[in-house]
């Protein structure tokens, strides 16, 4: 038991090592992306003539906000969103297929416990995922620190000026956990849904039906599609329209523990070729 | 240390890789596997070590069954097809982190097993700029440095040197004097012949010859099953 727990965090330690390194030019696109996304933001905000100082989160809000639930006389594409997602996926694409496929079959042998192998390649999305979300909150925080105010709290006047928003009555908790924490989860089970569909179709498949699903969720506005989660214009806090983060946060949790479950279970049957 | 194989099966796409093999192998023998390519012997290597799961039969590792009581053999070194292992690390490197996953052995016995394949622990270059030999070579140090009870090697003197292969004997027949239990697989059929103890021949996933060689008199054969 000791020697799987010591085996299983060296093995942790390894897959964060070195699925971050090969990411690192992934990660240089990201930033290279959110700099500009959160550059061309604050340029925007600046031309508004606000009453109060933006904070880190008005800001974050203001960058997440998305678009309302699609109406045909709308049309409105998010475009700085789904772009976000695809780089997600790019970050998390193929890391366990070619580990599987290469160094697998020395770490499998040695570890003893394909759950263990498995739990490892979870832990690394998820903080794969987390580091983009760094990368992200701390560029919006040095954005809020230009502005003058970085600070955590949250003031109306920048978010009164996204069109649609209207904060219904929403504590700066409930704000908090929408715009930071639930993008964040909605992130990790999405990418989660891809590592898991790696071990049943190519890479690329697994890659386009996430991005698929991605489209669809621009159209249909349900909490079963959780990355309507990541928009803060189509939350109930937002939107009397909207759908409630509670219903979002339920099939979030529900999608992460279908996956997780179906990649354990499966990969300890699959053929490791 | 035993490996009994029963009427073990694999189908991989409607394809029989494996099909019905009986086997019982025993610790301190070399047994070899030949056939021609796509004829099994690395598939078998593979559900011998859990790597794949078998459509029909069993492997047991001792008196446990693999794929019930155990995912892989509790002690078992590894080599099959190109070994793979992180460019940007030195060999011995490679070996340190693959090593740290069971915490077995030290690093001066991770230096011992890089010197025993005839590779300097202490080079400094990375596996990106070592010739096919040399990772040929590492992979089989990254198999035998735990001392394992069952050491599986698929083609083990690919790319290797006239010298190379001499040292490859020479550490196959020691780890057989320490009781080791030993699968290897060769297209050469004459480096097969000098290294193994028994053969399997396979074709089409099944065996179709098992040949005996008596090392003082040279062989005899056994007749097909």
């Amino acid at each position: 038991m000791q020697n799987n727990k010591h085996g299983f965090l060296k093995l942790l330690r390894h897959d964060l090592q070195e699925g971050m390194a090969q990411n690192l030019p992934k990660y240089a696109l990201c930033t290279l992306f959110l700099v500009m996304n959160i550059s061309m933001c604050f340029f925007s905000i600046r031309g508004l003539e606000l009453a109060e100082v933006p904070t880190f989160l008005d800001l974050t809000i203001y960058l997440n906000a998305g678009v309302q639930i699609f109406s045909p006389e709308d049309n409105a594409i998010p475009v700085e969103w789904l772009f976000r997602q695809v780089l997600i996926s790019f970050l998390v694409y193929n890391y366990l297929t070619r580990d599987l496929t290469t160094y697998s079959l020395q770490t499998l042998t040695r570890i003893k416990k394909r759950s263990l192998w498995c739990a490892s390649k979870f832990l690394w999305v998820v903080c794969t995922v987390a580091l983009f979300y760094i990368i992200q909150f701390a560029l919006t925080f040095a954005a809020a620190a230009i502005f003058g105010n970085p600070s955590f709290g949250l003031t109306l006047p920048l978010l009164l000026k996204i069109p649609g928003v209207f904060l219904n009555g929403a504590d700066f908790t409930q704000v908090a956990f929408a715009a930071v924490v639930l993008p964040f989860a909605i992130s990790v089970a999405v990418a989660l849904m891809q590592v898991v569909l790696e071990l049943f179709i190519k890479p690329i498949l697994a890659f386009a039906a996430v991005a698929a699903l991605n489209i669809i969720t621009i159209y249909y506005a349900s909490p079963f599609l959780i990355s309507n989660g990541s928009m803060f214009l189509r939350s109930s806090l937002a939107n009397a329209d909207g759908i409630n983060p509670a219903a979002v946060t339920g099939f979030l949790c529900a999608y992460i523990a279908i996956f997780t479950a179906l990649g354990l279970v499966y990969f300890r049957r699959k053929d490791i070729l | 240390m035993e490996v009994t194989i029963k009427n073990l099966s694999k189908t991989i796409k409607g394809a029989r890789v494996i099909d019905d093999i009986s086997l019982q192998l025993t610790s301190g023998k070399i047994y070899g596997l030949a056939g021609k390519n796509g004829s099994g012997k690395t598939m078998l290597m593979r559900a011998i070590c859990g790597l794949i799961r078998p459509t029909n039969g069993t492997v047991e590792i001792g008196s446990e069954v693999l794929g019930k009581d155990i995912s892989f053999p509790r002690s078992c070194g590894v080599l099959i097809e190109n070994p793979a292992f992180i460019t940007k690390y030195t060999g011995f490197k490679n070996l340190q982190v693959l090593a740290s996953l069971q915490n077995k052995i030290t690093d001066e016995e991770i230096k011992n097993a890089i010197k025993s394949v005839g590779l300097e622990p202490d080079d400094k270059r990375t596996y990106r700029k070592y010739s096919l030999g040399m990772k040929q070579r590492l992979g089989i140090a990254c198999a035998i440095m735990e001392s394992p009870d069952l050491i599986m090697l698929d083609e083990p003197v690919n790319a290797l040197d006239e010298s190379g292969i001499e040292l490859i004997r020479e550490i196959l027949a020691s780890l057989t004097q320490k009781g080791k239990l030993i699968i290897i697989s060769c297209h050469d059929k004459e480096e097969l012949e000098l290294l193994s103890d028994e053969i399997y021949y396979l074709s089409d996933g099944k065996i179709v010859n098992h040949v005996i060689l008596n090392k003082e008199e040279k062989l005899y054969e056994n007749s097909p099953k």
